[in-house]
């Protein structure tokens, strides 16, 4: 278990940019929205000024504020639909013209979002089915379900668009 | 499923916007610590007050005083509630509500607003609260954006002046209306 340390504001952007700009990505399948969830999510962190226990504490708001900041972003009124381009859909039905990571990455965004956060959150993030059962505020058990039947779906939509 | 492990690995923030956001954070630490430093300097001003309370109460005709008038015995501190607050109700409504109550003893006076997360959601409840000592704080709050029927969730309350939360009951919305 990593050492929790006290850190300034901006260690703490510095340390967990990737984790939050990935998973702010992965949810909202858009850089434009996925830069604005990360200055949310680091604002609201310095405003809360929270206390924690540990650094995977840290680590567990960060990600829960990321989800619940992507999922209002996702429904604000102002929000534009999504281009083609933004979300890189294959345009002939299939993955060839994407590369392996791209391909992926556009399986897991057709996916529906409890299938999709589970196993970014498992996968990607490296999270134990406790923290991830932590952060979507559901049970270990209901995670294991999402993250058989995702990774089902996520088999099938590859093995047809390939 | 070692192609997922990989695929968001090149998806990294900018390095433009990794800087914009330490200046705003940096902007609203500065605003935050200058908020938690105004009781103290009321603290330095006492002394001076004191002078001129006394000062004003000497000077002015006994028969303006008003009796029931109290000096406060304290300035506001910070906020603590128990970490157990009970979650007395969760009662679906019609319209995809859900309306739930929490009660929970404060055990250190002070004030601050809090910040109720449904599932997946975060809502504010958009009101100051004083707390007391020994007094018992009860939150009744109508959820507009309930999750669906069936849909299991947690409930958490925060209080932004600590930052602390208490972890609630996981909990079935029952019924959801149309």
């Amino acid at each position: 278990m990593p050492e929790y340390i006290e850190l300034t504001a901006d260690q703490v952007v510095e340390k967990y940019a990737d984790t939050v700009y990935r998973l702010a990505y992965a949810k909202t399948l858009s850089r434009h929205d996925a830069d604005d969830v990360f200055q949310e999510v680091f604002l609201r962190y310095v405003r809360k000024a929270p206390s924690f226990e540990s650094e995977e504490h840290r680590k567990a708001w960060l990600i829960r504020v990321t989800l619940n900041c992507a999922k209002n972003a996702l429904t604000h009124p102002s929000r534009t639909e999504l281009s083609i381009e933004d979300t890189e859909l294959p345009t002939d039905g299939g993955y060839d013209g994407l590369d392996e990571a791209e391909a992926v990455r556009t399986a897991m965004g057709s996916l529906p979002e409890k299938y999709r956060d589970a196993l970014y959150l498992f996968y990607c993030e490296e999270l134990s089915v406790a923290e991830v059962a932590k952060a979507l505020g559901t049970t270990q058990g209901n995670v294991k379900v999402r993250l058989n039947r995702g990774r089902e779906m996520l088999k099938g939509l590859l093995e047809k668009g390939a | 499923m070692k192609e997922l492990k990989t695929a968001y690995r090149d998806i990294t923030p900018s390095r433009a916007l990794i800087d914009s956001t330490k200046r705003s954070v940096r902007l609203a630490s500065d605003a935050r610590e200058k908020r938690s430093f105004a009781p103290l300097q009321l603290l330095k001003l006492a002394p001076a007050l004191c002078v001129l309370v006394l000062a004003a109460t000497l000077v002015l005709p006994r028969s303006n005083a008003d009796p029931s008038a109290t000096v406060p015995t304290h300035l506001p501190s910070l906020a603590r509630m128990t970490h157990d607050p009970v979650f007395e109700d969760m009662t679906a409504l019609s319209g995809g509500s859900v309306f739930l109550k929490a009660e929970g003893t404060v055990t250190e006076a002070g004030q601050g607003s809090l910040l109720i997360e449904l599932g997946s959601v975060t809502d504010s409840l958009g009101v100051e609260i004083s707390y007391l000592p020994g007094e018992t704080l009860r939150i009744t709050h109508l959820w507009e954006d309930a999750p669906s029927e069936g849909e299991e969730c947690s409930f958490w309350l925060y209080a932004d002046s600590v930052g602390e939360s208490w972890s609630g009951y996981d909990f079935f919305v029952i019924e959801k209306g149309e």
